[in-house]
């Protein structure tokens, strides 16, 4: 009788599960990735005066896709404390309004279409880090995240077609002395397997720019393997509570997309799971079928890296699936 | 006229129905008789008075002559309540005899030397030759020898001067348990004898020839047999009487409110087992009562008025145990042949109970008996168990009881092969198991020992092994109690208990790689609980009844874990952090005591207050808690009782909330005000209506609070994480309408409104709770159609649990997923729950043994109620989690 209830419950939960979307998968509007650079400022720290530092600049940059139509997209990008649902639209507190614009159609438009801002380090950033200081359960001592909160909308669309994304930026004091600030990660390549043994190096750029992108047939898999240079996993050290530190290695994730066909695993990469699996770094991507293909189809593909401490970079990439 | 040799039998309905009060009233009000000794009758019902029956003008005229077998129930000062016709006979002959019966008077029948209700069964002659039907003689029959015969024990017939000349025994068929208290006669004699405590009758000086000897039960077939006794001789029978529509599986409906404690619901042993929906678990059937929320997908949580079900204490002959039933949605941890009694108590409970501010449920197993080897069997589909107990001396007997689960072997066998990177199917595993042993030291009191084991596992059925993550998990429950009882008599009708018990509780967690030589990461958390209840009640005036004592509970809680300890780090998120393992002790040790006082303030209004004083010494930090309780009952009129109560109620926090690492030093314990006015109407006695409208509000309740504070040089932190800020509020109306057990049906009807909202700080917005539900609602009837069939039928209507709509979703850049936009906590519901479930069983009577066979059906209409709510990725689109689809189930169970 236990059992039955939940592999009843499991059934009807899988069942659910199998109505919705693929996430890997992009099919309209959808924000693929947002970078900050640099993603963490480490400053030295004065107890009597935390904000009495000099910052720099960051720019933030986000990349989005949407497949399904070919129209302008209109972005606002806005910093603020890390509160609420994330969007920087909370009446009352500290924002700063780091820019906005229009891109083109991120998928035909000539040239990569992204949306960037800076943040500039003035008043408004000491604004926005003092109400997060304020709300820290440390007081900023761990260091804090503020928070850069994007709108997205099709030109013309109203808030019913908007998009939301956030990202992080990190203010570390300089504690302990050896402490280094992070930077994005990066990779050397990314190996390709067609599965016929040879490995290449699957070419990046969006569809929109590869005269040549590979091709495969439909329903054909191929194997992908990020390669990093080496050093790409930096070293840091961290204070603890005692105020000791210790010292960690970066783990590197990385996060799968594409805008047809299907992914063996989602993401690859990060931590250990709860057994103690290393993870792995490689996936398949299986192309979509013949009657989703027609005489051929670009399909684009998407791989975002991730460090666990803010740092990320995007990788774009195009297959063309042919009969 | 009154056949001459229709003595009246007696039967056990009025014997029994006593018994039953007497259990479960509260020994402060009477005195306690001996749980294990059965009802004597010791003296039958002598009919002072009988009135002629009208002889059905239409039936005279015709011609017609009737005997019509009448079963008259007599109360305990001789008055006849109610008259049943057995063999129905028309023609106006029923009711006739129906009327001039109810003007019967008798002296009442005694049980164990007290007078008592009890049921007799006799036959009125309509015969046309004297126009009119002969009132009966006055009972007992005058004599027929020429001096008056010698009495003896009730449990002898005739002369008790002259020589045997039959004995016997009469037992039930298919449980071989011997019948004490019922009228055994030879008819043609008019001579009577009452079986004894062991079921055994004799007969002296009966002349030679042949008889029919008659025995007549209210919840028996009649039983009449044919013997020839000869001159010189003595005979020996073995009478085996069949239970009254040929099931031995009693379904007593019980759902019982007490004389005392306002609030308590009672479920007897053996009742129960046949509630659809339940298979056949007769705790499961408290969650159908008044008062406890529906808990999704079957789940045995008990949510008991809004509390948490952490809230609600579980209680095992006076100890408390973690759990009542397996987990995820599995049975009780209880044999059914050890459940003696299952009490309800939502709220304003007596001062016994205490350190918790919910509920209390309160189990008493079963004492076992010297009277022979019997036992019992059940197997499903998925488990299977067994009983058997034994006598070890006359004085002295053992019972044990286990039940396994098989469904990690039967699963793989039905089971497709998994897909490349699909889900492992993990399914639990359960096995319990009980011993008692029982002493019976006479004048010396009683000694018993109870020992219960639970142990639940999730097993991984499906072990891909190509797969590159490979997992090999571990986990069990198990919680082990021996629990000893000392129960003797002291002077002044006052009783003494004394209970000393031991119990080890332990989760384990373990998961590594397949193959590895030991896990990645684990934990495992032992409770070791020693605990000790006196208990002395008794009464100390005529109108003055006490109930004091105290228990000691201490508890040693150890954990022991193999885990990424980031606790020491500032920025923990997201860093693979190697396992290390961390070990830590925790230790609380609590002495109540406590005191119920019952007065009659007059023969109607009872006040009952009561205090209860806790000291706890808890991770080094030290208080004392203490309640005040005050419980009323007035009986307005002899078919109504109106009832109400005051109290508060303590509970101590979790010892790791107090521990100076992982919790809060300063926290204390949650309190609660329970407050409720109430009514019973029982306008006869197979009716009940009952009705409680109850508040409680809940104070100083122990929240995590993420908030930590900041010393001043910045080099420490405190890691405050619970405080006492949070409250709570519960208000709501239970009612229940019931019919009693009868010969072939019984029923009920719960609903419950309830409204449960907490707040996390003093300023913070009131939320539902996670199980608040307005409207429940339990209908159960169930029916016995004859030769051995049980049908019955349950429906559930219940509201929908509290649910968070979401509005749209935030991309979150650092992780890759979603972070939700709520559109308010708990503010919207999900669907009414409504559900059906059937039940259909066939008992088989043999001579020694009885087989039962049943089929459980849940959700009948296959309705797909809503449990959860599944989101996408980006929170745009949602699907419903459906409960329990058309399920049912096979058993079979045998007892001897």
């Amino acid at each position: 009788m236990t059992a039955r209830r939940v592999i009843a419950a499991g059934l009807a939960l899988a069942a659910a599960c199998g109505s919705f979307e693929n996430p890997s998968i992009v099919i309209d509007l959808r924000m693929i990735a947002m970078t900050a650079e640099p993603p963490e400022q480490v400053v030295p720290f004065d107890p009597s005066n935390p904000l009495a530092v000099a910052f720099d600049p960051v720019e933030v940059c986000a990349l989005v896709a949407d497949p399904e139509a070919d129209r302008e997209l209109a972005w606002t990008m806005t910093a603020c404390s890390p509160r609420g649902d994330r969007r920087c639209d909370e009446p009352g507190a500290a924002m700063v309004a780091m820019g906005a614009g229009v891109i083109g159609d991120p998928d035909t438009a000539s040239g990569p279409q992204v949306a960037c801002a800076v943040l500039p380090a003035g008043a408004g950033l000491l604004a926005v880090l003092r109400e997060t200081i304020e709300n820290d359960d440390l007081s900023g001592f761990g260091g804090v995240d503020i928070n850069v909160g994007l709108r997205v909308v099709p030109v013309g669309d109203g808030e019913a077609s908007a998009i939301y994304g956030a990202k992080a930026v990190r203010f570390s004091p300089l504690l302990p002395a050896e402490r280094v600030a992070n930077t994005n990660p990066t990779l050397e390549r990314i190996e390709l397997d067609r599965g016929d043994g040879v490995m290449t190096d699957l070419p990046l750029g969006r569809c929109a720019d590869q005269a040549a992108p590979i091709t495969v047939a439909p329903l054909q898999s191929i194997e992908l393997l990020p390669v990093e240079p080496p050093g790409a996993r930096e070293a840091y050290v961290v204070p603890t509570f005692e105020g000791g530190t210790r010292q960690f290695t970066e783990n590197l994730s990385y996060q799968w997309l594409a805008g047809a066909g299907d992914w063996t695993r989602g993401s690859t990469g990060g931590s250990r799971d709860g057994a103690g699996n290393q993870p792995p770094l490689d996936t398949a991507w299986e192309a979509p079928k013949a009657a989703d293909v027609g005489a051929g189809r670009l399909v684009p593909l998407w791989v975002i890296q991730r460090d666990e401490r803010g740092g990320s970079r995007w990788f774009e990439s195009c297959v063309r699936v042919a009969p | 006229m009154l056949s001459r040799h229709a003595v009246l039998p007696l039967v056990l309905v009025g014997s029994m129905a006593s018994a039953g009060r007497v259990q479960a009233q509260d020994v402060r009000r009477d005195a306690p008789p001996p749980p294990a000794k059965a009802p004597v009758v010791t003296k039958a019902p002598v009919l002072l008075q009988a009135v002629a029956p009208e002889y059905p003008p239409a039936a005279l005229a015709a011609g017609q002559q009737a005997q019509v077998p009448v079963r008259i129930f007599i109360d305990a000062t001789g008055v006849v309540i109610k008259v049943d016709v057995v063999t129905a006979q028309g023609q106006g002959f029923d009711q006739a005899a129906i009327a001039a019966a109810m003007q019967y008077v008798f002296d009442p029948a005694e049980i164990d030397g007290v007078p008592a209700p009890i049921t007799v069964e006799t036959v009125i002659h309509f015969v046309i030759e004297q126009q009119a039907v002969e009132p009966p003689p006055l009972l007992p029959a005058a004599p027929r020898d020429p001096e008056p015969a010698a009495q003896g024990p009730a449990s002898h017939g005739g002369d008790v001067r002259k020589p045997v000349s039959l004995e016997g025994e009469l037992v039930e068929r298919g449980t071989r348990r011997q019948l004490a208290g019922v009228i055994v006669s030879i008819t043609e004699l008019g001579l009577d004898a009452i079986t004894d405590r062991d079921g055994h009758f004799w007969f002296h000086g009966v002349p030679a020839g042949p008889y029919t000897l008659a025995a007549v039960g209210d919840k028996h077939d009649r039983l009449e047999r044919a013997i020839a006794i000869a001159a010189k001789e003595t005979v020996e029978v073995r009478l085996w009487m069949r239970p009254r529509g040929g099931s031995i599986y009693q379904t007593v409906v019980e759902g019982e409110r007490e004389v005392l404690e306002v609030t308590r619901r009672t479920l007897q042993r053996q009742q129960l087992t046949s509630v659809p929906g339940t298979f056949g678990d007769p705790i499961r059937v408290i969650q159908t009562l008044p008062g406890l929320a529906r808990t999704p997908f079957g789940l045995g949580f008990l949510v008991i008025r809004g509390s948490n079900p952490d809230d609600t204490a579980v209680y095992i002959d006076g100890h408390e145990v973690p759990q009542l039933f397996h987990f995820l949605g599995g049975p009780s941890i209880f044999n059914a042949e050890f459940l003696e009694s299952i009490d309800l108590y939502p709220g304003g409970y007596p001062a016994r109970f205490g350190r918790s501010h919910g509920g209390v449920v309160s189990v008493e197993t079963r004492a076992t008996k010297s009277d022979g080897v019997h036992g019992s069997a059940d197997v499903d589909l998925l488990d299977a168990g067994g009983y058997l107990r034994a006598p070890v001396t006359k004085r002295a007997s053992i019972a044990i009881a286990g039940r396994r689960s098989y469904v990690d072997a039967l699963l793989p066998l039905v089971l497709p092969a998994p897909s490349p990177g699909s889900t492992r199917v993990v399914v639990p595993v359960y096995w319990d198991g009980q011993a008692r042993a029982d002493w019976d030291l006479g004048a010396e009191g009683k000694l018993s020992v109870f020992a219960l084991h639970s142990t639940d596992t999730l097993d991984v059925l499906q072990a891909d092994e190509d797969e590159e993550e490979s997992l090999d998990l571990n986990t069990s429950v198990t919680f082990s109690r021996v629990i000893g009882r000392y129960q003797r008599r002291l002077a002044g009708d006052f009783e003494l208990t004394l209970s000393p018990a031991w119990g080890r509780d332990t989760l384990s967690f373990a998961a590594n790689t397949a193959g590895a030589t030991g896990p990645f990461t684990g934990a495992e958390i032992n409770n070791d609980v020693l605990s000790y209840r006196m208990r002395v009640k008794g009464p100390l005036a005529k109108t003055l009844l006490l109930d004091t004592g105290l228990d000691i509970e201490s508890r040693i809680t150890s954990f022991d874990a193999l885990a990424p300890d980031d606790s020491g780090i500032r920025e923990g998120d997201n860093i693979d952090i190697d396992p290390s393992r961390l070990f830590r002790t925790t230790e609380q040790l609590s002495l109540g005591v406590h005191a119920d006082l019952a007065w009659d303030v007059t023969p109607k209004l009872r006040l009952l207050p009561g205090v209860r004083v806790d000291a706890h010494a808890i991770s080094g930090q030290a208080w004392v808690d203490a309640d005040l309780r005050l419980t009323s009952r007035w009986q307005v009129a002899p078919t109504f009782t109106a009832k109400g109560y005051l109290g508060s109620f303590h509970q101590p926090p979790q010892p790791e909330s107090v521990d100076a690492r992982f919790g809060n030093p300063d926290v204390r314990s949650e309190w609660a005000i329970h407050t409720g006015i109430g009514g019973e109407w029982k306008p006869d006695r197979l009716w009940l209506i009952d009705g409680e409208l109850y508040f409680i509000e809940r104070r100083e309740l122990v929240v995590f609070d993420d908030g930590g504070e900041l010393e001043e040089d910045g080099s420490q932190v405190d890691a405050s994480t619970f405080t006492n800020s949070g409250s709570g509020r519960g208000f709501g109306f239970e009612g229940m309408i019931k019919r009693e057990i009868s010969e072939r049906v019984y029923g009920w009807l719960s609903y419950t409104y309830s409204n449960s909202t907490r707040r996390s700080g003093p300023t913070s917005r009131a939320t539902k709770t996670a199980f608040d539900q307005p409207q429940n609602l339990n209908a159960v009837l169930s029916w016995k159609p004859g030769g051995g069939w049980e049908l019955g039928g349950r429906l559930r209507l219940s509201s929908g649990r509290p649910d968070t709509p979401y509005t749209g979703a935030t991309y979150d850049a650092d992780s890759g997923g979603y972070r939700p936009e709520s559109g308010g906590f708990r503010t919207t519901r999900r669907e009414l729950f409504h559900q059906v479930d059937v039940r259909v069983e066939k008992t088989w009577l043999f001579q020694l043994w009885s087989m039962g066979l049943y089929l459980d059906i849940q959700n009948l209409f296959n309705v797909d109620n809503v449990e959860a709510i599944q989101w996408d990725y980006r929170y745009r689109e949602s699907a419903p989690v459906t409960g329990i689809p058309f399920l049912p189930t096979i058993g079979v169970r045998g007892q001897w």
